[in-house]
């Protein structure tokens, strides 16, 4: 239960890092909050090089609203999306509102416990893939953006793109995930996010977040998004449920009728926290749930 | 060039634990939780689990409580870490929640105390007037074996309470 020996570096730059990164290639695992690195170090499961710890280094922990997105820094630790703060286009810092800044809080209680989100990090979350996590599920529904830093260089990675398979994602060994964009969304969005565990701040066996936009006229979804996580090696989206939806006024028995859809639409295998039967189960349920808390009834 | 420490030297380290500065040296891979057992011989600080669920080793760093058992020594050079040593007046005074778990029978083999007790000092001290139900939610990073949580819930808003008061 100690973790191997390790060299270790702590930049207290961005280039630094890039630096870092670029020498020891994937020798080298980056130490954000440590809280989803640290416990596999010290169960053996991963056993890096090198240590790169972002921990020292300024202007990763920023969230701002560009240009219809909120950018969340890699460094910015859960707890501060309990009651998100971002710095607005005039410069001024606020709380977030709107549909996003609902959310978010909402979301953000799921993931582990107080002192968890004391440390971990959004971006850390994110790099670690875990199939199951709150803030993948809400990054692939949303389609965010990951902003990854190389040395000389940057590129952004859509979510699709991103998330590969159990904790492995498409940045490089010498990339470093910078930030994460966010889509505002518009009043005209309602979202939910539902999430079952055995115990409070457990890994979820299954998470949904849901997504629809109404037409301001009809009051009908106009457009609509599904995100699963805990039944498959990434958080999934759902095409048929969101198709389910699409045109049709929100409400119970439409939320009933998509929920069975996105039952049939997943394919979750069994293990020892659930039965893939039980699994399909929970997702009709979470997915129901989420639709309704987004149209603002119990659930 | 960015300093590179080698994995099996021991470094210097200087970790500020309840208001002095311990000068130690630590391989990058100790944890803190072991730093402040073995090498400052503050052993109030327990380890259960070693990969952060059980929350025993909890500590207060720069004010928040966190898991030692997940965090390097050599990254919590320059924060003010507080561990359950430093609860108790220097006279032995007991600070109140040291007190109000006393006089709850918030403790039965008092194992996973010191990590209680850091993380509500932390909660209280942040968040002084919790609601109940938040305190819940916050007392349930811990792991008790022993009372089965009530008579820590009560330990604990019998101080918050008397605080507001």
């Amino acid at each position: 239960m100690k973790p191997a020996r390790f060299a270790y570096a702590a930049p207290d730059s961005i280039e630094g890092v890039l630096d870092a990164l670029d020498r020891f290639g994937d020798e080298a695992k980056v130490l954000s909050g440590g809280q989803s690195l640290v416990p596999m170090m010290n169960f053996r499961l991963a056993r890096p090089e090198v240590i790169v710890d972002i921990g020292r280094v300024g202007g990763l922990d920023g969230m701002s609203v560009v240009n219809g997105s909120l950018t969340v820094g890699a460094r910015v630790i859960h707890a501060r999306l309990e009651a998100p703060a971002a710095a607005m286009p005039d410069g001024r810092t606020e709380p977030l509102g709107g549909v996003l800044g609902s959310l978010l809080p909402e979301v953000a209680r799921f993931v582990g416990h107080l002192p968890i989100r004391a440390r971990g990090t959004f971006g850390g979350s994110i790099a670690h893939a875990d199939p199951a996590a709150e803030w993948c599920i809400l990054a692939r529904t949303l389609d965010a953006e990951m902003v990854a830093l190389r040395r000389g260089g940057e590129r952004v990675i859509t979510a699709a793109d991103f998330f590969e398979t159990v904790f492995t994602t498409s940045l490089e060994p010498e990339e470093l995930l910078a930030a994460v964009r966010l889509p505002i969304l518009g009043d005209d969005w309602r979202a939910g996010f539902c999430e079952f565990s055995r115990r409070a701040g457990d890994f979820a066996v299954v998470a949904a977040m849901t997504a629809v936009r109404l037409d301001r006229a009809t009051g009908a979804i106009s457009e609509a998004r599904i995100g699963v996580g805990g039944v498959a090696g990434v958080p999934v989206r759902l095409p048929d449920a969101e198709a389910t939806l699409v045109g049709e006024v929100p409400g119970a028995e439409l939320h009933a009728a998509a929920a069975e859809v996105a039952a049939g639409e997943v394919d979750p295998a069994g293990d020892l926290h659930g039965s893939a039967a039980y699994r399909r189960d929970l997702v009709r349920a979470m997915v129901a749930r989420a639709l309704a808390q987004g149209a603002g009834a119990p659930g | 060039m960015t300093e590179i420490s080698p994995a099996d030297v021991a470094v210097p380290v200087v970790l500020r634990v309840n208001g002095t500065d311990h000068r130690v040296s630590a391989e990058p891979r100790r944890t803190l939780a072991d730093t402040l057992r073995e090498e400052c011989g503050l052993t109030g600080t327990h380890l259960g689990c070693e990969h952060g669920v059980c929350g025993a080793c909890t500590v207060l760093l720069d004010g928040e409580p966190v898991r030692s058992c997940l965090l390097f020594a050599v990254q919590a050079q320059g924060a003010e870490i507080r561990t359950v040593e430093g609860l108790a007046g220097d006279d032995g005074t007991l600070h109140p929640l040291q007190e109000a778990f006393w006089r709850h029978h918030g403790l039965q083999c008092g194992f996973c105390t010191p990590g209680f007790l850091m993380l509500s000092t932390g909660v209280l001290e942040t968040r002084p007037d919790i609601g109940d139900d938040e305190l819940r939610e916050a007392l349930s990073s811990n792991l008790c074996r022993c009372t089965g949580y009530q008579t820590i819930v009560e330990a604990v808003r019998s101080v918050r309470d008397a605080a507001g008061a």
